[in-house]
Formats: structure tokens, sequence, C-alpha cells
């Protein structure tokens, strides 16, 4: 009789090895098309930067340099900051901007979150399309040439760019470097599937137009730009990814910054999920419900059972591992382990998927065309704590976030 | 505009379930097939003791019954060859055993070798009373079945101390390990008569019970009293 924990595990490496299938099919089907650029318009449209600020003092100068080094007519360009009622020197360094350029704007408002500062941003907006640009984060100065003519399909809503962390000197910013990579490899390769279900704030674009008639951010929200792709894709828009650049932007420093960052966007997906569960029960025929939620949901799920699995499995190899070692001392026994490794139908599949996973880092570098040497001197020691931890990070930030919604304790973590 | 995404390909989807099946049936085949190959090799590893027991019973039959020459000398010989070769091949088993994650079909297999144990058992401890041989027994008594993690470890340390005693003292002693649990009726016999319960447990000659987990030094002090007890 196969044991229930070998069902589980059986279970967990098909669903893992389905996503990799799906994955490496659509690598197969559009590796060339991802690198055609889509032209631009006859005219070039209006575009507006929005960026919302809370206390960016030491980043938000940066941001706005990024923004003004754009390759972007300046007479098409509109730059707005929302100071939402930030305490530092925020507003003084975004005046100082506004006075020096023209085409740069500060409003200023009382605190209500990025959400709503985004919704004032919108509303007093020109361009035909808009940028959300986080005060901490950076445009590449081809950032609109390269996206706008996404737009030239009108059911476009969004164009969400590749990006990265600014800066990768500490260990922690490494591992993200990684995790930013792969997930601007999946968007990439998923957009032909309408995967792509966060639209961040690190210069995402957006159809004005579409995103006012859809009823703008939602202010109840802790992620608000998955809330909004997610509702594009409930009126079937589509939502675009561009492969010719990278934004860039700070991320967490320390752990426990990265921890509650990540309790945040789980909460947020969470929140997403709740909030849509009536639309995907009814099987509204949407591309929210038919694809995105179905694939979100089994995503949370896999997490939350990978909690229980690795800390059953590990915490049964601590206790069993005292046992022996308690026992080799009652005895005055000379402690010494052997690891006997047999191939079983669990180690043929997980090594089946571990190659798939050096696949898609291969395909990673291959589709950015990254230093490989370079990247893997550089990078190797990251990148083997991303492997070994971050299904057990992801893991535990999936319980604590269901703990959190279920009590009812949201917050804005920063 | 150059169109980047063809419409309608959500057949992808079905595409990734029908090669990730195929991949998934594979990859199970695969291991089934190897762990196939270990459940094969047990029984093999058990055909290959029977015969060799069964050549043991028939010579000393032989000897007993049609050759007028002494037999014990050989017999205790014989005896003691395949007592160690049927430890080694034992471990052999238990390792593979523990490694099939999907196959669990060896119980009945494990009551056969359990059957040609206790068979072998008995023939040592006539040749203790026929043969008078000198060579001292230990029958260790460990539960299969259990999952109480506190006795697999116990049972885990007792035979790392016996076979570490045995490869040290290979002369002197035959080591015979059986499962308590496996509705064995000499087992039984033996437990009941020695009125074991706990798990592990050793019997030391027919005689001495040690229950629970011993330290090599606790067994080595039984083994040298054996002439007051053998």
């Amino acid at each position: 009789m196969v044991e229930f924990f070998t069902i589980i595990s059986l279970t967990l490496i098909y669903i893992s090895l389905y996503f990799s299938t799906l994955f490496l099919l659509n690598y197969f089907k559009n590796k060339k098309r991802i690198y055609e650029e889509p032209l631009l318009p006859k005219k070039l449209p209006r575009v507006s930067v929005i960026i919302p600020a809370f206390n960016e003092e030491k980043t938000i100068a940066a941001t706005l340099d990024s923004v003004i080094a754009l390759h972007y007519p300046k007479n098409l360009l509109e730059v707005i900051v929302i100071n939402d009622g930030s305490t530092d020197k925020t507003r003084a360094i975004a005046n100082r901007y506004a006075q020096q350029y023209n085409y740069v704007k500060v409003l200023n408002k009382t605190n209500s979150g990025k959400a709503d500062s985004l919704n004032k941003g919108i509303s007093i907006i020109k361009g035909e399309f808009f940028v959300v640009l986080d005060a901490d984060s950076y445009i590449h100065p081809e950032a609109i040439y390269k996206s706008i003519g996404f737009f030239s399909d009108s059911n476009v809503a969004a164009v969400t760019p590749p990006m990265c962390p600014r800066n990768t000197k500490k260990i922690i910013e490494k591992i993200q470097y990684w995790e930013y990579v792969f997930s601007s490899v999946l968007k990439l390769f998923f957009q032909s599937i309408k995967l792509i279900y966060v639209t961040h704030g690190v210069g995402s674009i957006f159809r004005t137009k579409i995103i006012k008639k859809i009823g703008g951010f939602d202010t109840k929200n802790l992620t608000e730009d998955l809330e909004i792709a997610l509702r594009i894709y409930k009126y079937n828009y589509k939502i675009k990814s561009p492969i010719f650049f990278f934004n860039t932007t700070e991320v967490p420093k320390t752990f426990k910054s990265l921890w509650n960052q990540r309790i945040r966007w789980m909460m947020g997906t969470i929140q997403s999920l709740i909030k849509y569960k009536l639309d995907f029960l009814k099987l509204q025929p949407n591309i929210l419900c038919r694809i995105v939620f179905p694939f979100m949901l089994i995503n949370v799920i896999i997490l939350f059972l990978s909690f229980f699995i690795i800390s059953y499995f590990l915490l049964n190899q601590i206790y069993n591992t005292f046992l022996l070692l308690y026992y080799h001392i009652i005895v005055g026994q000379s402690i010494s382990f052997y690891f006997d490794f047999f191939i079983s139908g669990l180690t043929a599949l997980t090594t089946g998927l571990l190659i798939l996973f050096f696949v898609s880092i291969v395909i990673c570098f291959k589709t950015f065309r990254l230093d490989f040497k370079k990247s893997i001197i550089y990078f190797a020691r990251p990148l083997l704590f991303y492997i070994l931890f971050y299904v057990m990070f992801s893991a535990f930030v999936v319980i604590m976030s269901s703990y959190k919604v279920l009590k009812g304790d949201i917050q804005w973590f920063k | 505009m150059v169109q980047i995404e063809k419409e309608n390909n959500n057949i992808v989807f079905w595409q990734a379930a029908v090669i990730s099946i195929v991949v998934f049936l594979l990859g199970l085949f695969v291991g089934v097939m190897f762990e196939s190959q270990r459940t094969e090799a047990t029984m093999l590893t058990i055909s290959s003791l029977t015969y060799e027991f069964s050549n043991i019973k028939q010579m000393t039959f032989y000897y007993q019954q049609i050759s007028n020459k002494d037999y014990c000398e050989e017999a205790i010989k014989q005896n003691f060859k395949f007592a160690n070769n049927n430890l080694k091949k034992g471990q052999e088993i238990e390792r593979y055993e523990n490694a099939n994650i999907l196959i669990k079909t060896m119980d009945s297999k494990k009551r056969e070798y359990l059957l040609l144990k206790t068979e072998f058992l008995i023939n040592t401890l006539i040749l203790k009373e026929k043969c008078n041989m000198s060579q001292n027994m230990i029958f260790y008594f460990y539960s299969d079945k259990t999952t109480n993690k506190n006795i697999i470890a116990q049972q885990a340390v007792q035979s790392k101390v016996l076979t570490d005693l045995h490869n040290k003292q290979t002369d002197t002693f035959i080591l015979i390990p059986l499962a308590a649990d496996l509705n064995n009726t000499v087992v039984d016999l033996l437990l009941a008569s020695h009125n074991i319960t706990q798990m592990p447990s050793l019997l030391i000659n027919n005689k001495i019970v040690l229950s629970g987990i011993q330290s090599e030094s606790e067994i080595e002090r039984y083994l040298q009293k054996k002439n007051s007890f053998s």
C-alpha cells in the first residue's frame, strides 16, 4: 500500500511537472516571437507618469532622474508626483524637480495609500496612457518607446516590463535578482496564454480609458497591482510583456523587510482570490475565471501543502536523528550514519523535475542574453539559496498570510 | 504592428497536460522498474538462501542416516557459514525494502524469509544439543511493523551494535535476527516461552533474555559467561 505522504508528494510532483511543461511548450512556441519589436504608432500618444510617493526622500530624486532621462518627446510627457502625506523631504525634492521641468507636477494630499494616490492621479492626467512608477523604482530610458507599440491592439490594457533589483551587493538582493529574472521570463512566455497576473509598479504602462472604465485601482487591496491585473482579465482585456529592457527597483535589504513585503503580497493575493471567488465559482466566461484564478489558486494550494509536507519531512528527520543520536550515546556506540541512495519512483520524478529546473535556468540566460560565466561566478551561491529555501520561505509566507487574513489583520507592511 | 500573439493559444494547456502525464508515467515506470528489480533481487536472494540451507539439511541427513562418519564438525562448519551469509543477505534485503516506496509487496517474501530463518534456528538448536556446538547463539527479536519511532530508533542502534560485535567476533557467535510480528509459529513459541514482550530483545543461548536496547559491552559480558549457562 502506497503511503499517504507518497501520494501527496506524487501529486505535487505532477503539478510541478505540468507547469514546467507548460512553460517549456510556451518557450518553444514563442522563443523567436518575443524578440519581434512592435511598431511605433504613426502619431506618438501622450503619456503620463504617475509616481505615488510616501516618505521616499532617499530614492525619489533618482526615480525622477530616470523619468527625466526617458527617450520620449517631452511635449508628450506628463509627470505627476502624488505626495501621499510624506513627513520627510519627499515633497521638497519633488517640488525642486517641478520648478526645473515644466512637465513635472506635484500633487500633495493627505496619506491614503498607494491605490488611492493612483486613482487621484488618473483623475487628473491628460495622457492616453499612463505609467505607474513607484518612488523607489527606475524606468529604463527606452521603456515607453519599446512598449507603446503593443497598444496598437485596442484590447491591450497594460504592458508590464521585466524588472530586476537596482543593487545586488547583498546576498539577499542577489537571491531576489534570480527571483525577478525568473518571474520576468515566466511573464514573457506566459503572456500568450494570459498568465501574467501582476502589473507591478516598476514602470507598467496602462491604457487610461480602460482602467477608468473598469473602476481604477482597488483601494482596499494590499496589492493593487495584482488586483488590477485580475480585473483587466475579468473584462477580457490583455496584458503584454516586452523583452527589450529591464526597469530596476530597490528591493528589501534585510530578511525582515523581505518577509514583510512577501506577507503583504501574499495577503493581497488571498484578498484577490476571496474577492473573485464567486466569479470563479459561477464559471464566468472570462480569462480571469478560466485561466488566471485557477492558476493562482493552485499556486497558493501547492505552497500551502508544501509547508506541511516540508515541515513534516524536516521535523521527522530531526526527531529521528535525535533519537538515533540519543540511543547511540545511551549504549556508548560510536556515532555513524550511512546514507543509501536507491532510485525509486519519487527520486526518478524528482530528478526529472530538477533537470527541468536547470533547463529553465539556461532558458533565462538565453532569453535575456545574460553573461553565463559571469553570472554563475557572481550569483551561484544566491541561486543555491534560492533553490533550497525559496519554496519553504514562500510556504511559510502563505501560512502566515492566511492566518493574518483570517484574523482580519490587514495592513500595509513595509 | 507585429501580431505577437496568436489567438486561441489555450490548446497549449491541453498539450502540456498530455505531455506531462506521459512524462510522469514514464518517470513512475522507471522508478517502479528499479523497485521491481530490487524486489526481484530479494526473491533471488531468498531462493538462493533456501537452496543453500536445503543443501545443509540434506548433508546433515545424509551423514546421520547413510554415512557412519561423524557429521558434527562439518555440519557446524556449514551451519556457521550459512549463518554469516544469511546475516549479510538479510541486511541487504532490509535496505532494499526501505528503499522501495511505490512497491510494498515484500510482506509475503519477508514471511518466507523468516520461515527459512526459523528453520535455520531449529537446526542450530539441534546442533547445539547434539553436537555440543561451542559457539554462542543470539536470537535478536525486533518488530517489523512498528510505527513507534522510539522503538524504530532503538532497533536501528541495536542492529548496529550487534553487527559491529559480530564483525569483531565472527567466529564466536551466531546471530539470527527475527521479526517478532510476522505470525511465525516458532518465533511466537520462543517469545511466549521466554515471556518476551518488549522490542527489541535478545535471547542468548536460548536462556538469557535481555529486553530493551543493550550495549556492546553488556552483550559481550553475557557471551563470556557462556560456560555458566550453556
